[in-house]
């Protein structure tokens, strides 16, 4: 385990191979009108890397996640996903790039089966395809036997299974969680958690989680990246599988440290 | 006994009662019925009708007998026909042109709000406009009998469908844009499988109202500007003072609606299928 504190929006990275790198940040600012939603951001995300990124409410988590999926470009400074711009090359991460969000988002005119091939046929799979890959990744998230069920027939947990499913069926290189178990109860989260992890791991993905869970924040992969606001690294993160869960307690501990030394009296999950 | 117990119901004096067998039909007497109460109603309907008949002259209430024939005569008559049925062309016509151009205008002014701020005030202008104006215009611009019952119902249902896509297209929910978008989906894709889908709901309302609203005017286009359709027989036979031909048409018309709103019913039912049965 190892910790860097940073000064603000600075941090210093090993020396890394750019082929590596699947996402890099570089002296990235991002305004809105008059407000300064991230300010000088620099990090990088290496291949096959589980990346949370923690941070009160405001402090910039989601602008981050949206200049790496390319809704937006930044106003000044480089991102760069898999050594592409995503904002002005928007197009070329289709199938490579893959969203889950708090809410699930599942199109509600269509069924379980038919909400995990829409992704399929937006990402420009063969439809010949669909079928197998749809059904298998239903399968493998414990939705056998209810592929045809619509959205509002489904629990909260299952409607998240099949955000997931769309997800991974499109085979993308990186995934991108926005909050995506935050919206659950404690129970299904963390066994949703557990299947996430292991679905990333088993398919060699990078992923990033945006979070405002410390235990989540801390549990979930091998490196959480600490925000404040605007949009500044205040604490990088080495975790490794082996932690135990009272290091990861004392980690969890830090990290309030730092975010409520940072913001006060921290808008942030403990649980 | 627990169970016995759970299963049985309480009188008003206390005592446990067991319940009796299910009643038949779901649970329904027959009198709880739809349809018997609509058919009750019928016959007292019909009834007083004929009974208010025998005291009041043919003018003011025709007998039962006269107004059967005379829908007898309109549903087997080549001219009771095809005079039905140019009214029909004409609804079907009128609204299939207006629901195209006011998809067409709403899906712009949804997505575009430069388009939206061109458009709409004037689209909002045309539904302010009195439709009894636009027959009088209609009759004044075009000889053509067609061209001005097409015109009139163009103009009186075309906001209702423009203002409704505008609508349904901006109550699509964001996150569902952003979650397509997420997958980078081609323009096409995203139009058929996320917007079309999304105002599919907001048009079955829109053909709804227009339905009504364009027979109502394509009635009223007939009666001063046209020679056929059944606008053009209810001036003929008020002008002879035959009420029991105005009933029959009326009747008739009322019949036919009643048919395509259930069709109408239906094909919404197929296509919303998806939402809960409390929501369609």
């Amino acid at each position: 385990m190892t910790m860097v504190s940073t000064p603000a929006g600075r941090i210093e990275h090993a020396a890394h191979q750019a082929s590596n790198d699947v996402a890099a940040f570089d002296g990235v600012s991002k305004l809105f009108g008059p407000v300064t939603a991230i300010d000088n951001l620099s990090f990088t995300i290496k291949k096959e890397q589980l990346v949370s990124v923690v941070g009160v409410t405001g402090c910039g988590k989601s602008t981050t996640f949206n200049l790496m999926l390319g809704l937006f470009p930044p106003t000044t400074g480089s991102v760069r996903i898999f050594g592409h711009d995503p904002y002005a090359e928007f197009t070329w991460y289709r199938k490579r790039v893959a969203v889950v969000f708090q809410d699930a988002r599942l199109l509600p005119w269509r069924t379980a089966y038919q909400n995990v091939c829409i992704g399929m046929k937006f990402a420009g799979i063969p439809r010949d395809e669909w079928r197998d890959c749809a059904m298998q990744w239903l399968e493998r998230l414990g939705l056998a036997g209810r592929e045809n069920s619509y959205p509002h027939q489904l629990s909260g947990g299952q409607r998240q299974r099949v955000s997931l499913a769309r997800a991974f069926a499109v085979d993308p290189e990186l995934i991108l969680c926005d909050e995506s178990f935050s919206a659950l109860d404690e129970v299904t989260a963390e066994r949703l958690r557990g299947e996430f992890v292991s679905l990333v791991r088993d398919g060699k993905k990078t992923a990033v989680v945006i979070t405002h869970n410390l235990t989540e924040a801390v549990s979930l992969g091998d490196r959480a990246l600490a925000m404040r606001s605007p949009g500044q690294i205040v604490a990088d993160l080495a975790l490794t599988p082996s932690m135990t869960a009272t290091e990861r307690d004392g980690l969890r501990s830090e990290l309030l440290g730092i975010l409520r030394d940072e913001d006060g009296a921290a808008e942030i999950d403990h649980e | 006994m627990t169970s016995d117990v759970k299963s049985a119901e309480r009188t008003r004096h206390g005592h446990l009662r067991r319940p009796g067998p299910e009643p038949a039909a779901g649970g329904r007497k027959w009198h709880e019925s739809a349809y018997v109460r609509i058919g009750v109603l019928a016959l007292i309907g019909l009834a007083s009708w004929q009974i208010a008949s025998q005291y009041t002259p043919d003018y003011i209430i025709p007998p039962l007998a006269d107004v059967g024939n005379s829908m007898r005569e309109i549903l087997t008559t080549s001219n009771g026909l095809s005079n039905l049925s140019a009214t029909l062309v004409r609804v079907a016509l009128g609204l299939a042109s207006a629901f195209a151009v006011g998809v067409v205008l709403g899906l712009a002014t949804g997505a575009n709000k430069t388009a939206a701020g061109y458009i709409l005030p004037v689209v909002r202008f045309i539904q302010g406009i009195p439709s009894l104006s636009w027959v009088v215009i209609a009759v004044i611009w075009f000889q053509g009998v067609e061209l001005r019952v097409w015109f009139v119902i163009i103009l009186v249902t075309l906001p209702g469908f423009a203002l409704q896509t505008d609508d349904s297209y901006r109550a699509i929910p964001a996150e569902l844009r952003d979650m397509a978008r997420s997958f980078r989906p081609s323009k096409w894709s995203m139009f058929r499988d996320v917007t079309l889908p999304g105002i599919t709901p907001g048009l079955f309302t829109a053909w709804k109202v227009n339905l009504g609203l364009g027979i109502r005017m394509v009635l009223v286009a007939e009666l001063v500007g046209a020679s056929t359709g059944v606008g053009n027989a209810l001036l003929t036979a008020q002008q002879l003072f035959n009420m029991a031909a105005v009933v029959a048409w009326t009747l008739t018309l009322a019949v036919c609606m009643l048919i395509l709103q259930g069709i109408s019913a239906l094909i919404e039912n197929y296509a919303l299928r998806y939402r809960p049965l409390n929501h369609r």
